[in-house]
């Protein structure tokens, strides 16, 4: 029974985003950039010629697909910021909460639905347009393929999301969604800055001389809040295939500090009450 | 056996008390009446029951279950004080959505919300959006939901709300006829003249405590509910 309710909690979340004009937007402005993108790598191909004068396919040393798939990445994590603020505080504004919390299921698992019903949402957005690429690319006579690279990437820059959305569910209960949704942008970007600036981080007799205040609030950031500007890093890594983190620890990490963040957001909606 | 149990609940919203300690038995199969000016405290009761507020302090049991554990909420079935969907779902896809949450196979989901349908004179209206029905319709919609499956127990918050005495009489038609099934119905009305002819069990709460409860004829001793009420409220209201 538990997997039927669940199922049908995951459906109905479906059928609450996919009507989103955010989410629709977004599909047309990536199709415009795709067309707009291979309409400008048939230009070029125009003026490129090979040794012998021929004309050649592709512009030499860019890869549409990954430029592209670039690209999406980006418009990825403004879309899963969207849905993770929408993911809960959507059932208070349609004041459906106290009905569904009415039937037999446990609020984490109503939790847990919502948050991997906008993170399915936000992948299948992904690879909609990774195939929608590939076809226009190919319409427009430009030799292109999904890389093995793009698809390491994508897992990782799926686990990106999949913190982007509940770093925003969580904030959408604490602040109006508007300001949620700012607020889920600044924290990443200021994660990303901890993240970089700590990367390579170890700790000597000389750590504890010259530290100040940012340093400090940085370090805390870096070591107890999900590693977003690493995951970034890893994701870019995973296209080329010059892996130089630590996969395994800083999958862990992330984990840890996304379960963390979970069991927040789980024990603020249960306080919160419907 | 007891279907709902509450011991010595206590409700704090910061330094304000709700509910204090408050204590309530309903018999299985009872139509059971919550009564209380505004503010009195029994949405807070009604949504502490459903554990969709955390309660300070008690303990409360439905069917013997702690009422926290979603076993609790197997066959109880909720109405809230003003029902409302996702505006996008049609009739028929709220009665759906709900036969699903309540694990009711297909078939038997579809003979339910045609009945449900007939019983509530909303047949005809099954493919209409939730967005343009009126707050009558709605709330027929909502007690539609509730009736579906068959359930042992029905919470009702104010479910004569927004009805006309012809929408107020199909409900209490249907809460009769769920109640000679063996249904147990909690009622949190303001409707005292509707309350008066359908429940013989009240229990009338103010400022979070519990005034008076018991059977309503004995309790009301030839008066009619409302004068009873009056009194009980303008009591507690001269002890204070």
């Amino acid at each position: 029974m538990r997997k039927n309710q669940l199922l049908t909690l995951f459906f109905n979340g479906i059928q609450k985003e996919y009507r989103s004009k955010t989410f629709l937007v977004m599909l047309l402005l990536t199709v415009v950039t795709l067309i707009m993108m291979s309409a400008g790598a048939n230009f070029a191909n125009n003026f490129i010629q090979d040794k012998t004068g021929e004309m050649i396919k592709g512009i030499p040393g860019v890869d549409l697909m990954e430029l592209f798939y670039r690209m999406i990445s980006i418009w990825s994590g403004i879309l899963a910021a969207f849905f993770g603020v929408n993911s809960i505080k959507s059932d208070y504004d349609y004041n459906v909460l106290d009905q569904i919390w009415s039937f037999p299921i446990r609020k984490i698992d109503y939790l847990i639905t919502r948050l991997i019903t906008s993170w399915i949402i936000v992948i299948s957005y992904f690879i909609i347009s990774l195939g929608l690429g590939l076809i226009i690319f190919k319409i427009g006579q430009q030799e292109v393929q999904i890389s093995f690279g793009i698809w390491r990437s994508l897992s990782i820059d799926s686990l990106f999301m999949l913190a982007m959305i509940i770093i925003s569910a969580l904030y959408s209960l604490l602040v109006p969604k508007t300001l949620a949704f700012i607020c889920t942008f600044f924290t990443s970007v200021i994660i990303s800055i901890a993240n970089y600036s700590f990367i390579n981080f170890t700790i000597t007799s000389e750590t504890f001389k010259n530290i100040t205040a940012t340093k400090v609030v940085g370090l805390i950031m870096h070591y107890t809040l999900p590693r977003l500007g690493t995951l970034s890093q890893i994701s870019k890594q995973m296209l080329t295939g010059e892996l130089s983190n630590n996969l395994t620890a800083e999958l862990a990490h992330f984990g840890l500090t996304l379960t963390i963040i979970v069991l927040l957001l789980y024990k603020i909606i249960k306080r919160q009450g419907a | 056996m007891l279907a709902i149990e509450a011991k010595g609940i206590v409700k704090k919203y910061s330094k304000k008390t709700i509910l204090d300690d408050f204590s309530l038995n309903i018999e299985q199969g009872s139509i059971f009446g919550i009564l209380g000016p505004n503010g009195a405290g029994k949405t807070t009761f009604v949504k502490s029951i459903l554990d969709l507020i955390p309660i300070s302090k008690g303990e409360i049991l439905i069917n013997g279950v702690k009422h926290h554990l979603p076993a609790a909420r197997t066959r109880l079935s909720y109405l809230p004080e003003k029902f409302s969907f996702y505006p996008f779902y049609t009739v028929k896809n709220v009665l759906n959505f709900y036969a699903s949450m309540k694990g009711l196979s297909e078939k038997i989901a579809k003979d339910e919300i045609e009945k449900a349908l007939i019983e509530l004179n909303i047949k005809g209206q099954e493919n209409q959006k939730v967005k343009t029905l009126s707050k009558g319709q709605l709330q027929r919609v909502g007690i539609g939901c509730v009736v579906i499956g068959n359930p042992q127990v029905l919470i009702l918050d104010e479910p004569f709300s927004g009805l006309d005495p012809i929408g107020i009489k199909d409900i209490k038609t249907v809460i009769n006829n769920i109640s000679a099934k063996g249904s147990t119905v909690l009622i949190n009305s303001h409707i005292l003249a509707e309350i008066e002819k359908i429940t013989n069990e009240v229990a009338i709460l103010d400022n979070g405590k519990c005034l008076a409860k018991g059977n309503l004829k004995e309790l009301a001793k030839g008066n009619n509910l409302e004068d009873f009420f009056y009194k009980v409220i303008k009591e507690s209201g001269e002890a204070v």
